[in-house]
């Protein structure tokens, strides 16, 4: 019976085979200059598991934090210059590698996108506390790998890519959130992490493996050929969902969310910071190709057609609504502020999913994947920037609890405006990059006629300004148990501030950043 | 006499990955969650070789094949090393008693 | 195929089935028992364990070492999966467009996949994993770190 439903089979000719071989090798040749930061990620993790061993153990957070920052940088200006330019004598090619991953300006901006974070994040490694007297070279490589599985992420343009791209994100991951490995807590949400993750891919694995049958192809571009017709359209819904469930795990949305509290709070903190931002844009970044590709305005029609019809874009719509009220509900009853992050993370990403819903149809000047990258690009400074502050009030007095807050404003004056600042924008107020991102967001729900999820996401915005605004009440109204002033570095200091500035920037002169990313287009 | 075909292979696949859901939702111990998650790939890497070998008729599915070997390796090294870690700190492997961080 | 020889056809696997039946039970239970010398020993019923003499039960946990063994040897193993169909085609490959030059640089690239891998073996060789005996340095530094978290924790707390 399934016969009927799946393709006809074709002869497998390997003479055939064998020519086509030949000029993939030498079309391999060619792409290779275009994935020039991938490659030097990947001589990068060589390089610094090798010195992990060699290096005096003590030196390692600094000369070897000092290194993965210099190979992220510089695969980022590579990631910039190799987007934007062409190389003499090579055509710039839409697909690399027989149409495995594709070379758009979406995937440039995320790449860039995710280096830079990567950035940040070693740099709140070598503030943070938590790994004095580590052997860090391991720490450097997985981070640095996982970044490379979100640069190939976001470029995915195969089913199987996206897998083994999944994979490679969230592998390395595991292993750093029980880095530690003596801390209890580290290891009870590494266990959770790795079960809930692994257990998602295999779900979405399974799914691609039907879509595989139903196309007989990998590639993502074949998935609009599915025809939706009789016992088809049982098998696509059931495909669908169940590589929904792998995304959703990777962008931390309703259902597969469960991780998310419990691995921010246990993880260390610059890892923590590393999966709100990095492995969640690359989740999304992939979600919107597949969508695109899918098909949003696509019927889904269960039991011949009558019964329910209902389309994937409704669907999507409906996830957003219950992912963003429940993250918001949830971190206002939270103590620890990592854990009131993880909520709002989840939160955040509800907002975000409004983007994938107003992806397609009635384009305004700002389309909604561009309204999603421009608002993870001022996600990026928010969420980072108010981690390297939480990063060092950790480190300086041994603080995770919104309670210990108190009193801290005075203390450390400067950093903690500095966080008021990156709290108001995750709020979405003006004049911060939050509230650019936001509105950009609205307004593309809005445009494609799905008012009632604005007016979701508003009365949520106003729900999540009661536990941000407890920070910045705790840290500035009230008294705290001490008045001492508390330990400035230089570095710090001036990594918080130009996060701060970012943010300002975002939400005042956004115009340029606004034509950068109405540049953005991908390959459909 | 009967041909065994793609119909077979695929309820196989979806026999295996009910039975592997169904051990990682109702096994408490944790490297039987662990196990079940290999059923969970292997029936995704049964159906990708099935269909390869009778619908689409190139070796794509194959490749694929490998590649859920290789990741099924890795994931299991890695959530294994986690379950020993657990063990040193729980003095056990049962799932739900690992619950510390909540609300 | 009519249907007396298909009877027939059973009746072989039957003959065969008896015979192998009647030959072990035969071997094992009754010549032998004729044969054999019969000298009682204690050690001789004990279970068998690779030449060492057997200490208590078979339901012990197993050492940690066992386990990183067993991790090292999964990743030269599954790199195999990945060699055996590369080195199919690539007889093939030699043939193909470009000439010997794409045979270069497909031998290159399985040559970069095995160096990437080496990294690791170099990796476990350093920190003294593929040692049955471990450094006591290395040892030190495990328990080092422990006390260290253990009593920031406390801290914190």
């Amino acid at each position: 019976m399934f016969q009927s439903v799946f393709a006809k089979k074709i002869d497998f000719e390997p003479k055939a085979f064998q020519e086509e071989f030949g000029s993939v090798i030498n079309s391999l040749k060619d792409n290779l200059p275009f994935i020039a930061p991938e490659l030097v990620l990947v001589g990068a993790i060589c390089v610094l598991i090798l010195a992990g061993l060699f290096v005096p153990r003590r030196d390692q957070k600094g000369s070897l934090g000092l290194f993965s920052l210099v190979a992220l940088l510089g695969a980022g200006w590579l990631a910039c210059s190799v987007g934007t330019s062409h190389f003499p004598g090579l055509e710039k090619p839409d697909t690399l590698f027989q149409g495995m991953i594709a070379f758009d300006s979406f995937a440039v901006f995320f790449k860039a996108l995710f280096l830079l974070a990567g950035a940040v994040v070693v740099i709140q490694t070598y503030l943070s506390h938590e790994f004095e007297g580590f052997a860090m070279g391991e720490y450097y490589s997985l981070m640095l790998a996982s970044l490379l599985g979100c640069c190939l992420l976001a470029a995915a343009t195969d089913m199987v890519m996206i897998y083994l791209a999944l994979e490679l994100v969230s592998i390395p991951t595991y292993i750093l959130v029980i880095y530690r490995k003596a801390d209890k807590r580290a290891t009870e949400s590494a266990l959770k992490y790795a079960i809930y993750g692994s257990v998602a891919g295999g779900v979405m694995i399974y799914g691609l493996s039907l879509f595989y049958g139903l196309t007989g192809s990998t590639a993502l571009t074949s998935l609009s050929t599915i025809s939706m017709e009789g016992a088809n359209a049982a098998v696509v819904v059931i495909a669908g969902f169940l590589v929904f469930a792998g995304f959703a795990y990777k962008m931390a949305a309703v259902p597969m969310h469960f991780w998310c509290p419990d691995v921010y709070e246990g993880a260390p903190i610059p890892v923590t910071s590393y999966l709100s931002v990095a492995s969640k844009a690359a989740g999304f970044a992939a979600f919107v190709r597949f969508m695109d590709a899918f098909g949003l305005g696509e019927q889904i029609r269960i039991a011949g057609g009558e019964s329910i019809s209902i389309q994937w874009v409704e669907v999507v719509a409906i996830i957003a609504a219950v992912t963003m009220t429940f993250g918001n509900l949830s971190a206002l009853f939270q103590d620890n502020v990592k854990r009131m992050l993880g909520y709002s993370s989840i939160a955040h990403a509800g907002y975000l999913l409004m983007g994938v819903v107003g992806m397609k149809g009635i384009a305004g000047d700002v389309e909604g994947f561009q309204a999603i990258s421009f608002y993870f690009l001022s996600y990026l400074f928010m969420n980072l920037g108010a981690f390297t502050v939480v990063i060092v009030i950790a480190s300086r007095t041994g603080a995770e609890n919104i309670e210990s807050y108190k009193g801290l404003g005075p203390r450390m004056p400067f950093r903690a405006a500095c966080l008021a600042i990156f709290l108001v924008g995750l709020i979405g107020l003006p004049p911060t990059g939050g509230f650019t991102g936001k509105f950009m967001l609205l307004k593309v729900v809005i445009l494609q006629k799905y008012y009632w999820l604005a007016i979701v996401a508003g009365i949520n915005t106003a729900i999540s300004v009661y536990y941000y605004a407890r920070i910045i009440k705790n840290m500035w109204l009230e008294k705290g148990s001490s008045t001492e002033q508390i330990l400035a570095s230089p570095l710090g200091v001036s990594v918080i501030g130009l996060q701060a500035a970012m943010v300002l920037v975002l939400g005042v002169f956004f115009s340029p950043f606004v034509d950068i990313i109405q540049r953005i287009s991908f390959l459909s | 006499m009967m041909t065994i075909g793609l119909t077979h292979y695929l309820l196989l696949g979806g026999l295996l990955f009910s039975i592997g859901m169904a051990i990682i939702i109702i096994k408490r111990n944790g490297v039987a969650v662990l196990m079940g998650l290999e059923l969970l790939l292997n029936a995704a890497a049964l159906n990708f070789i099935a269909f390869s070998h009778y619908t689409v008729g190139d070796v794509r599915g194959q490749v694929v094949a490998i590649f859920i070997i290789m990741l099924a390796a890795a994931e299991a090294a890695v959530a294994l090393a986690i379950v020993l870690n657990i063990f040193q700190h729980f003095k056990g492997i049962e799932v739900d008693e690992v619950s510390t961080l909540r609300d | 195929m009519t249907m007396a020889s298909m009877y027939f056809d059973y009746a072989n696997v039957a003959v065969f089935f008896v015979f192998a039946v009647v030959f072990v039970i035969l071997n094992i239970s009754v010549i032998s028992v004729i044969l054999r010398p019969t000298v009682e020993n204690d050690q001789k019923d004990t279970t068998y364990e690779c030449g060492e003499p057997s200490v208590g039960s078979s339901w012990v946990r197993f050492d940690m070492r066992f386990y990183t063994v067993a991790l090292v040897f999964l990743i030269f193993d599954v790199e195999v999966a990945f060699l055996y169909p590369w080195a199919v085609v690539f007889k093939d490959l030699r043939g193909a467009i470009g000439g010997s030059a794409t045979g270069v640089f497909v031998f290159l690239e399985a040559a970069i996949f095995l160096l990437i891998l080496f990294v690791g073996l170099i990796y476990v060789w350093k920190r003294g994993d593929l040692d049955w005996v471990k450094s006591s340095s290395a040892q030190e530094v495990d328990a080092r770190q422990r006390q260290m978290i253990e009593a920031k924790d406390e801290v914190r707390l």
